[in-house]
Formats: C-alpha cells, structure tokens, sequence
C-alpha cells in the first residue's frame, strides 16, 4: 500500500486529509509539524509527503531541507495557503506546489501525477 | 561899392538859394549848388555847416566844401564845442568875423590856419530860436568878410537851418525806420529759429499772426493765420487754455495734448499767456505749442524700469513675463520699437529657441496694433490690459516659437550675440556678413538690435528688436536702453523660471508623497490581508472540504445533498475572494517585456467578448495604427485591461457601448476606457482607486486599487473622468520608453 505521510499543523485539516486520502486507497500518515516530519520520514520513508509550510516550530521549507538532504527520493507536494511561497526558490525543489483549496480535486490529481512519474523513473 | 547890379546879383542869388533849399530833400545832396550860388556874390575859399552835436559839447561839421589835407575838421566828425567859433554864435546868437587868424582866437583857428585859410565868417542857423549850427566861411586872405556879407547869409540862413532840420528828422525817421525793420527781422528769424509754434489770437479766437512750426507741429499744410484756435487744436471749452487765458487776462495756462505723427505718438504741450495793450485790455493771447515728446520719453525711461518691476511683482507666470518684457520694448516711448522677439537659451540641448515675439506681422495689422495701443494713455494701463487678454498667437509668434539654432552656430546673430555677450546693432542685414540670410527671410529683418540677457554674467537669452513697420532708425541711445532694460527682464525671466522648476518639483514632490501614501497603505493592508487570508483559509478548506465529503455521502439524501452544496459553494465564494486579496497583498515585480499594447487590448476584447455581448454591450474599437511596442508586463497589463472592462461592463448592468482608444499622446502611450454607464458621483471617484473600497453589493474593491498598483508600478498613471449619468473614462498613461522617445524625437 503506497503511504503517504501529511506534515500539517491544523488538527480538522488533518483530519480531512486523513479521510479524503483514506479513501482513494491511500495508507495515510501524519506529522503536526516539521520536526516530527523530518524523524518520521528518517525512521520510516513514505512514499509521498504533503507539506504545509507555515506551522509552529520548524516550518515546512526547513523541514523539507533537512528530509530531501537524507533521502531525496521522497516526492514532496507542497500544499499551502500561500501563492507567494512560489516566490522562494527552497520550494522549487519540491515536486509540486498546490495552493490549499477546500476542493481536494487538485491535490489529489497531483499526488497521483507525482507518484506515476516517480513509477516510471 | 555897390551898385544896383550887385544887389540885383545878390538878390538873385539869395531867390536861387532859397529855391535849392526848397527842391531839395537833404541839403547835402543840394550843397555844392548852394556853394556855387554863394560864390556869384561873396569871395570865399571855403564854406561849412557846422552843427550842434548830439552831446551838447561837441561840434559836428556837417558839411564842407573843400577836401583839405587836414586830419581835424573833416566831414561828419565830431570836435569840442568849447573855445569853437560855433560856441560863441550860440552864446551871443550872433555872427562873428574873424579877420585874421593868426590870431588864433578860437581854437579851430590854428587848424584853418594851417590850411591856409585866413580869415572867417559864421553866421548863426536858427531854429525856433535855437541856435542848431552856423553856416561857415573861409578865405586865404585876411580881412575877407564884411557886415554885407553877413546880411546875405541872414537871408538865407532861416531857410538853411529848416531844411537842415528837417533832413536831420527825414533821416532820423529813416534811421528808425531801418531799426525797426531789423527788428520785426530779428524777431522773425528768431521765431522762425525756436523750435516751438507760436501763434497770436484774438478774442474770437482766430489767428492772426504764426510761425511756420506751428503748422509743423500740428500738421497743417497751409499757415496757421486766419484758422480758428479749436479747428488746429482740437480741444474742448473746458481745457482750452487760449479761453482760460482770456478770462483770466493774467498767468499761464497749460494744457498737454497727444497726437499722431509718421506712426509716432507725440506730446504736445500748449501754454497760453494773455497779452495786454496799452489800455490794460487782454486783446490778443500768445499760444506756444512745444512739443515735450522728447521730455516724456525721458521721463518714461525712469518709470519703464519701475512699471515693469511692479507688474511682474504680480506676476509669476512665466508666459506672462514673457510678454510683459516684450510689451515694454515695443510699447511706450521709452523703447518703442516696432516689434521683439524673445530667444532663451535650452542649456539641455545646447540651443536657443524662440519663446515668443510681440508686434505686427504686416503692416495692415501693425496699423490695427497702434490703434489699439492708442487706446491706452500711459503704459501701466496697456501692461495691464496684456496681462488681462493673454498672448496673441499672431503670426510673427508662431514663426519665432518655430525658430532654434544650435549654440555652437557661430554664424547666426542670435547665437553671436550670445556668446560674445555684448549687444549687437545690425543697421543692414542683407549686406552684413553676420546675418544669415536664413533667419533674415524668415523675419523680413532689415535694421535690427539684439541684446544678450544676462543673470550673474550668464548669457540666459536674447531680446531681437526692429523697427520694420515706421523704418525709424535705431539709434545708439536705443540700442543703450534696451540692454539696460535687458539686465532687469533677464532676472524677473530667470526668478519666473526658478519660480516655475520650483513648482513643478512641489508637484512633483507632491505625487511622489501621495504615491508613497498609496503603497504604504497597500503594503499595510496587503500584510494585514494576507494574515488574515491564511488564517481563514486553513478552517475554509476544512469545511467545504468535510462539506464536499458530506455531499458525496449523503448523495441519496436530498436535504443533505442541498444543505452540503450551499456548504461547498458559499466556501468557493469565500475562496475566490481570498484569491484575489492574495494578488493584492503580494503582487509580483512586473516582468517587462517589449509588447504591443493593442495586441493585448485585442486579446483581453476578445476573451471578454461573450460576457460583454451576453449583457448588451457594444465595443467600439479604435486603436492608433503607430502605438511603439512598450516595456510591459504584459500578465499584469492585462489583469488591469480585464478589470478596466469588468468595472465598465459592471457600470451598464443594462447595456450600452464600450469604446476603447489607444493613442501616442505627448511622448506617453495613452488606453481608454469609455463606458456610458451610470458614471461615478465627485465624492466617490476621489475613494474608487482605495482598495477595499466598492459600491457594489459583490465584489472585493481590490480590482482598481490592484489596476492603479500595476500601472504605478510601470511609472504609468490611472485617472478616471466621470460624469453621472452620462458615464466614466477611465485613463491609463504609459510612458514610452527613453530609447522610443529618443527614436522619435531623431
């Protein structure tokens, strides 16, 4: 079962996520913040992280630094309610950048997208 | 011994005497006639009339018979009374007989002696019992006369001494009569000499006597005499100062009159002094018209420097003291000239441009021009009056406005007198080599001045004078005071300017505040914004998140399919507001490429197009053929043209017509968009570029805060002009780049 591992400091969007993932047959994990994002993955690799970025502690372009200089085979979809974060070219290494929306549809499409291309590689 | 035939002889004589004496006018002319009658009966050698002079102790020989050798006794030449024979005929009114005179009793007898003459007889000539002189006579031999000559002679004697008397009072009347004509001469000369008209009139004011200036003055083809003092003068019964001069009968009167003459005003002053004759009747007045035209123009020289500081005091403008500067050389009496013409020096693009010019540009119209300067008395009245109409635009303007020579043309006068800084006197310009024939042609030149203007040794423009119209010449005097006048319109025309580069850096100062303002109250609210949109972003998209969850599972369910849809779409709403707050708080750096604005304006038509029609909207398109490609971000220009024409489409819910215009305007490329929709009232055109602010029950107000940011962003300008109920232009401005600019201007 492919796992995927959401970094998200909002308890119901977690929540949301949780279920919505849940139910396209996704394993889904959660980590309420950075840090906790950066042992997970050590200890346990996902097959895709879903990234907010502002969020208590460490945030999520850190997080992601110190996760892609580990093991830079994990796909990472950042998913905020920021536009302007596109701006930081830390973002740029991720593998997609979605602005969070109440409309799944989008994120869902991408985290799809990003696993077939990681598939075939 | 005397016989019958001597007195016959005697007789004779005496009646041919009396004869001469009366046929003749002056007894010198008559004399040697006398003297040769006298010798038929009396042996003399020597005869002479002798005569009181004028001094009453002196003797005059009025006339003598023979020319002696002597130096004494000549014809006409005074000699002392005193110790004379003549003293004592006066004193015993009788005649005396000297008999020899080598006795030397009077004093004249050692000169008679000397001449040979030896003895004497002088008989008295009396006139009203006044002894006036004697009648003489001489001969070589002693003991000559004898008492029968002395009754001979005092028979003719009475006679003599009238007709003496009478030519002394003939000549003396001839005498004065010469005087007088030399002095009616001198005066005429003297009047004819004085460069004032002068005139006598009587009281029904007539002339009856003038000199020539007086026609001169008053232009009148004929003599003055015999006119009526109103016909020359033209003046009214109030101010006649002949009629004052009359009523009075004493003092001067003094009247000032203005009149036209070869196209130059003239000042005539005329006094009137009253004359009384003997009685101590006033029946004549003298009148002198002096001409002072030369006094006013002195005293307008003092006050042109004053009149001119004064306006300009008031005035800051700086067209304004343009014209006022060239008004002052071409009017009054001080300058006067025909025509000026105002050339300042671009030090950006080292040339000299014509400014402005005032005067005619033909004679026709210099004609109407100096009537309409006649108008005005004194030259603070015609300042005023050309502060009041503005400039003229005349013809003469618009070619010197046409006319720039580079600094560095050393041919060209202007630029000559420039660099040489010295005022220059061009008394023929189609032969001097410092003409060109160029700037000649274009202005008619003939005779001209042009003076430097100066501020702190600084050549900062040039006056160009002439006299094209009246072809006065230009005198060094001239050509003198209007460098001087140069010295103070080269300040007020450098303190004007100064005044203006100050204006504009206060507005420019002003916007660059208000745009300051603008883009820390966006910045502001942007940050404020975008907290908050994050923050309320998060619980939106759990909500329609769970809501869209809640749709999916309760499909079967109508209630909660319906409730949960209202859930997820109100959420969309929210989130699409939160959008475009989030384009707001963080616009991006405009990424400038080069772009053809109505290319953009055609896709930006063309993706609006269905909407627009869908709500009855007709576009008119006119878009200019010559729009140069600009720097744009052309995303970000096209956000502003969609917001421009939803905000227009938003103004005619009921349609209407859209019309878009691009054009080159003054070195900017020019987009508008005219709606005829309801327009926007004053008080809320002043708040529709704040963001948040809106009338309109959706939408977010950020769309022509967002429009303005953009435009701003690209040194451009966004302004709305808007009439309620007719509808809105909204304006966008973009600068040409420098490089297009450059382009052009090549």
């Amino acid at each position: 079962m492919i796992t995927i591992l959401i970094v998200e400091d909002d308890k119901n969007q977690c929540l949301l996520y949780r279920h919505e993932l849940s139910e396209e047959g996704y394993s889904v994990e959660i980590a309420r913040d950075g840090k906790e994002a950066v042992t997970m993955s050590k200890l346990n690799p996902p097959d895709l992280i879903v990234m907010d970025i502002n969020m208590p502690g460490m945030d999520g372009i850190e997080a992601m630094g110190k996760i892609l200089g580990e093991n830079n085979k994990i796909p990472i979809v950042i998913n905020t309610a920021y536009s302007s974060y596109k701006d930081n070219f830390m973002t740029w290494s991720a593998d997609a950048y979605v602005v969070k929306s109440s409309d799944l549809m989008e994120l869902k499409k991408t985290i799809k997208t990003v696993l077939d291309k990681k598939k075939a590689s | 011994m005397k016989t019958a035939e001597t007195y016959e002889l005697q007789r004779d004589v005496v009646d041919n005497i009396h004869r001469i004496i009366a046929t003749s006018l002056d007894i010198k002319d008559t004399y040697a006639n006398i003297a040769a009658e006298l010798r038929k009966v009396i042996d003399f050698d020597r005869v002479s009339i002798s005569l009181v002079g004028e001094k009453k102790d002196t003797a005059i020989t009025y006339v003598i018979s023979t020319t002696y050798n002597g130096q004494v006794l000549r014809e006409g030449e005074p000699y002392p009374l005193k110790k004379s024979i003549l003293e004592r005929t006066i004193a015993t009114g009788r005649p005396v007989i000297i008999e020899d005179t080598e006795n030397k009793e009077f004093s004249t007898d050692a000169v008679l002696l000397q001449e040979g003459i030896r003895s004497r007889l002088s008989v008295p000539l009396r006139v009203k019992g006044n002894v006036i002189g004697s009648i003489n006579l001489g001969s070589k031999r002693p003991n000559n006369f004898f008492a029968e000559h002395v009754h001979l002679l005092e028979q003719i004697s009475p006679q003599l001494a009238l007709a003496i008397e009478n030519t002394i009072l003939f000549r003396n009347i001839r005498k004065s009569e010469e005087r007088l004509r030399w002095e009616r001469d001198k005066l005429q000369y003297v009047v004819d000499a004085l460069d004032i008209g002068i005139c006598l009139m009587d009281r029904e004011l007539n002339i009856t006597w003038a000199n020539k200036k007086i026609s001169e003055i008053w232009n009148l083809h004929e003599s003055a005499v015999g006119m009526a003092c109103p016909v020359i003068f033209h003046c009214d019964d109030i101010i006649c100062p002949a009629r004052k001069a009359f009523e009075r009968g004493e003092g001067r009167f003094h009247d000032i009159k203005v009149l036209t003459k070869d196209g130059r005003r003239r000042y005539i002053e005329n006094v009137a002094i009253p004359i009384r004759d003997h009685d101590g009747d006033v029946k004549r007045v003298l009148l002198l018209s002096i001409d002072i035209t030369d006094r006013e123009k002195r005293i307008h020289q003092l006050s042109l420097l004053t009149q001119l500081g004064d306006a300009l005091q008031y005035t800051l403008q700086l067209d304004k003291v343009f014209q006022l500067v060239l008004t002052c050389v071409t009017a009054g009496h001080a300058l006067g000239f025909n025509r000026a013409l105002l050339f300042l020096v671009n030090k950006e693009q080292d040339a000299i441009c014509g400014k402005m010019a005032v005067g005619p540009s033909d004679p026709d119209e210099a004609r109407r021009a100096w009537q309409e300067v006649s108008k005005y008395q004194t030259l603070e009245g015609l300042l005023k009056h050309v502060v009041e109409i503005g400039p003229l635009d005349s013809r003469l303007d618009i070619k010197t406005k046409l006319i720039a020579f580079s600094t560095s043309d050393e041919k060209e006068t202007v630029v000559r007198c420039m660099r040489e800084k010295i005022p220059l006197t061009i008394k023929d310009a189609h032969n001097d080599p410092r003409v060109t024939a160029e700037f000649r042609n274009a202005l008619g030149l003939k005779e001209f001045v042009c003076v430097p203007l100066m501020v702190k040794s600084e050549v900062t423009g040039v006056i160009v004078a002439d006299n094209l119209y009246t072809g006065e010449p230009i005198t060094e005097e001239h050509a003198h005071i209007l460098s001087m006048f140069a010295k103070s319109a080269a300040l007020a025309i450098d303190n004007a300017e100064t005044y203006k580069e100050l204006e504009d850096k206060i507005r420019q100062l002003t916007e660059t505040r208000e745009k300051l303002l603008r883009s820390e109250r966006l910045a502001a609210i942007g940050e404020m914004a975008a907290y908050v949109a994050h923050e309320i972003r998060n619980p939106l998209t759990t909500i329609g998140g769970f809501a869209r969850s809640i749709e999916r599972l309760g499909a079967n369910n109508e209630k909660i399919s319906t409730s949960s849809k209202i859930i997820v779409q109100e959420v969309q709403r929210l989130e699409k507001i939160l959008n475009s707050i989030r384009d707001f708080s963080k616009p991006e750096e405009p990424q400038k490429t080069k772009t053809q604005i109505n290319k953009l304006m055609e896709d930006t038509l063309e993706l609006t197009e269905g909407y627009l029609k869908e709500i009855g909207i007709t576009v008119y398109k006119e878009l200019g053929y010559d729009l140069p490609e600009v720097l744009v971000d052309p995303g970000q220009m096209k956000q502003v043209f969609l917001n421009l024409v939803k905000n227009a489409a938003e103004s005619m819910p009921k349609g209407g017509t859209l019309n878009v215009r691009t054009c080159v305007e003054n070195g900017s490329i020019k987009i508008d968009f005219a709606d005829t929709g309801e327009g926007i009232p004053t008080e809320v055109t002043e708040k529709i570029f704040m963001p948040f602010f809106t009338t309109k029950s959706y939408g977010t107000g950020v769309g022509l805060a967002l429009s303005q940011k953009i435009v701003d962003d690209h040194e451009g300008k966004l302004s709305v002009f808007s009439e309620t109920g007719r509808g809105s232009i909204f304006s966008i401005r973009l600068p040409l780049g420098n490089d297009e600019r450059g382009r052009k201007r090549g």
